[in-house]
């Protein structure tokens, strides 16, 4: 077991703590929210866990289903169950206030902006696979380390900017939030067919970057479709197009 | 004010199985022509990086279509606003719009890539186009007919 295994583990932990904590009080909080954060919190753990991380540094098809699963997929679990709700009930009232006051920090504020969170999660991408960044992370173990943080963490924030049901003082509108998704998935579905058309990273054996790229095209969209789903749920429970209809009929 | 809601809740089932019916038909096209027979290719040979991005945005407009219509379906049907017999009518319209669209524009006029890659191309394209054409028609006169029942019986 290395550093993601323990600390994804202790997370998976610490929210089970934190929802018996809860039901012993009495309060309620959904099964489905504590199922779906250990689940993606146990596929970080094993995606990132040192056999399969070995397997996806000679395979570059492994490394792209590892980098979708703790990049894209598990990040849905982990901030779809709101952790920092979960969070904020149990410890004492002086952590909420802090949290209050970190969130309304300007820079705080600039790095979990949706444009912000984009470009750290789709632009390294882009900064990843089109520079010789791929093959030097191939023979440096520290900056693979780093990058594996990086897009974990990166994915969490670009889920939470983007419809993350944890609060957050003064989002940004939800149609700005809609089309810096649109932005993403058309700039994250180009980056793949250009990998796959002009043979990058060139380290790669071409094969291996079709498959892979193909993966990237079709199972990363369907994830950023699922946030789609879930910002234009959210917003047409409140949208005055059809709440007027609602008045009006029967 | 009844016939004006009525007539609300038929624009905007509409709407939504018309988004629905054009992402479907796009991810129908992707599916059997792509994957299952494959007749076109996940690149062309002779793509630019231009093409590419347009595939890109494409795929993106498909699943976005797809998301918008079937959310505000799903809600037009949890408030049981949805007005009957204007989904087939929306679904169809936006299936053949898609199609000759994508027959006439993507393939001839912008030339993204062919229906397939034979000698007697002029078949393939007839077959995309009029297929189309069908679906379309049939979309119109369903919608026609709603409107007629509609109008008939405006509650």
């Amino acid at each position: 077991m290395n550093a993601f295994g323990l600390i994804f583990s202790l997370l998976a932990v610490l929210y089970g703590v934190g929802v018996w904590h809860l039901r012993r009080r009495g309060q309620h909080w959904p099964f489905w929210r504590l199922a779906i954060f250990t689940l993606a919190a146990l596929a970080v753990a094993i995606v990132l866990s040192p056999p399969l991380l070995h397997w996806a540094h000679h395979d570059f098809r492994a490394h792209m289903m590892v980098h979708l699963i703790a990049g894209m997929v598990a990040p849905l679990g982990l901030v779809m169950a709101s952790p920092i709700s979960l969070a904020l009930k149990c410890v004492p009232n002086a952590w909420g206030r802090f949290w209050v006051w970190l969130v309304a920090r300007p820079w705080v504020r600039l790095v979990s902006h949706p444009i912000t969170a984009t470009l750290l999660n789709v632009g390294a991408m882009y900064v990843l696979y089109m520079t010789d960044m791929y093959a030097w992370m191939l023979e440096t173990s520290w900056l693979a380390a780093w990058l594996h943080w990086h897009f974990v963490i990166a994915g969490c924030l670009f889920t939470w900017a983007i419809a993350g049901p944890d609060p957050a003082p003064q989002r940004p509108s939800v149609g700005l939030r809609f089309g810096t998704l649109f932005a993403a998935m058309v700039a994250h579905a180009t980056l793949a067919k250009w990998m796959y058309y002009f043979h990058l990273p060139s380290v790669v054996p071409l094969k291996e970057v079709q498959q892979g790229t193909e993966l990237m095209f079709y199972l990363g969209e369907l994830t950023e479709a699922f946030l789609a789903y879930r910002l234009m749920r959210k917003w047409v429970k409140n949208a005055p197009l059809l709440a007027l209809t609602n008045i009006t009929t029967y | 004010m009844k016939e004006s809601t009525g007539e609300k809740n038929s624009q905007l089932t509409l709407l939504a199985t018309i988004l629905l019916g054009l992402g479907s038909m796009a991810a129908i096209d992707e599916i059997i022509f792509h994957q299952l027979l494959g007749w076109h290719h996940f690149v062309e040979a002779n793509s630019s990086a231009l093409a590419l991005a347009s595939d890109g945005f494409l795929h993106t407009l498909e699943l976005i279509l797809l998301v918008v219509g079937g959310v505000l379906l799903l809600r037009l049907y949890e408030k049981k606003l949805y007005a009957k017999g204007y989904q087939s009518a929306g679904f169809l319209l936006g299936m053949g719009g898609f199609q000759l669209f994508d027959g006439i524009v993507t393939h001839k006029i912008i030339g993204l890539h062919q229906v397939r890659y034979v000698d007697n191309l002029l078949l393939y394209d007839l077959a995309w186009n009029v297929s189309g054409l069908l679906l379309l028609l049939l979309g119109v006169e369903l919608l026609r007919r709603a409107k007629r029942r509609l109008a008939a019986n405006p509650s």
